[in-house]
C-alpha cells in the first residue's frame, strides 16, 4: 500500500517536472526545430519525439533551467540529425528548384534555396550556423548546449559560412 | 555581412505552434510518462542475456588457451641446464643450447695434441 502510494507520487512529480520543462522550453525548441528542419510537420515531429525522449527518461534531464535547456537541445538536434540523414538517403535523385518556374514566388524559391543550402552542411555545422545566425545565441551558449568547446563552434561558425557563401551566391547568380 | 545572411533569417522567419498543436504534444509527453516501460526491461533483459553469453564465450576461451599453453612450453628448450650428453665411449662431449634453441655439440678430440711450433 505504502509503496503505491510512493510510486503514484512519483510519478505526480515525473509528472509536473516535464509539464514544467514542456512549459518552459517548448516555444524555443519548436522555433530552433523549425529553422532546421524542411517542414513544419518535420518541426513539431522532431519537437516532440524531443519531448517524448524526456518523458522516456526523466532521470537524465539535469535540473537547472539552463542545464536542463541544453540538454532538450542536444536531444533535438540529434533528432533532428537523424531526420536530415534519412532525408538525405530519400532525396538522392531531388530534383533542385526551377527557378525559372512563374508558378513559384521569389520567397518560395528563397526559402527552398535557404534548406537546399542548409541540407549541404554536415548537421553540426548547420546547428551552429542556425542557432547563431538566425536564433541569436551567443558562442559560449552554443559550445554548451552541444557540449563543445568554443573554438570548435568558431571553426564550424566560419566553415559553415563560407559554404553557405559558395552555395547561396552561386545559385543567385 | 555576407548578402546570403539577411535572406537566411528573413526565410527562417517561424509561425510558432497552435494550440492544438502543443496540447497534442504535451498529451502525448505525459502519456509515454505514464506508459509501462516494458519495452525498455526487454531491451534489458535481452542486453543482460547478450551479456552473459559473451562472458561465457570469453571464459571458454581462456580455458581453451590455458590447456594448450603448457604443451607449448614443454616444447620450448631447457636452456638453464646443460644438454645431456649421449652416451659415449671414449669420446667426450660438451654440448649446450643457445636461448634460440640450437643445439651445439663440441666433441673432443682424445687423440689432439698441441704441437710446438718451430719458428722458420
Amino acid at each position: 500500500m505504502a509503496f503505491d502510494a510512493t510510486t503514484a507520487q512519483v510519478e505526480t512529480d515525473t509528472a509536473q517536472r516535464l509539464t514544467a520543462l514542456f512549459d518552459a522550453h517548448h516555444r524555443r525548441l519548436y522555433s530552433l526545430a523549425a529553422r532546421m528542419c524542411r517542414t513544419r510537420d518535420d518541426a513539431r515531429d522532431c519537437v516532440q519525439e524531443t519531448f517524448l525522449r524526456a518523458a522516456r527518461h526523466p532521470g537524465s534531464i539535469p535540473v537547472g533551467a539552463s542545464s536542463e535547456e541544453a540538454w532538450l537541445v542536444r536531444v533535438l538536434i540529434n533528432i533532428c540529425r537523424d531526420g536530415w540523414r534519412r532525408q538525405a538517403v530519400r532525396n538522392q535523385a531531388q530534383i533542385e528548384p526551377e527557378r525559372n518556374d512563374p508558378g513559384h514566388e521569389d520567397a518560395v524559391i528563397a526559402r527552398s534555396l535557404v534548406h537546399m543550402a542548409l541540407d549541404r552542411l554536415p548537421p553540426r555545422r548547420r546547428a551552429i550556423l542556425v542557432l547563431y545566425e538566425i536564433d541569436g545565441t551567443g558562442i559560449q551558449d552554443i559550445a554548451r548546449m552541444l557540449g563543445i568547446a568554443p573554438v570548435t563552434v568558431r571553426w564550424h561558425l566560419s566553415r559553415g559560412r563560407a559554404q553557405m557563401s559558395a552555395i547561396l551566391m552561386g545559385k543567385l547568380r | 555581412m555576407n548578402e546570403w545572411q539577411p535572406m537566411l533569417r528573413h526565410v527562417a522567419e517561424v509561425m510558432p505552434l497552435n494550440a492544438d498543436e502543443t496540447e497534442s504534444i504535451r498529451t502525448a509527453m505525459l502519456a509515454e510518462a505514464a506508459a509501462p516501460r516494458s519495452t525498455v526491461d526487454s531491451r534489458s533483459h535481452a542486453g543482460t542475456l547478450i551479456g552473459g553469453v559473451l562472458a561465457l564465450a570469453v571464459a571458454a576461451g581462456l580455458v581453451a588457451a590455458r590447456s594448450i599453453e603448457p604443451a607449448q612450453v614443454t616444447s620450448e628448450p631447457d636452456v638453464s641446464q646443460p644438454a645431456p650428453a649421449p652416451p659415449t665411449e671414449n669420446l667426450r662431449h660438451l654440448q649446450f643450447a643457445t636461448p634460440g634453441g640450437t643445439r651445439i655439440i663440441w666433441q673432443f678430440d682424445p687423440q689432439f695434441s698441441l704441437r710446438e711450433q718451430t719458428t722458420p
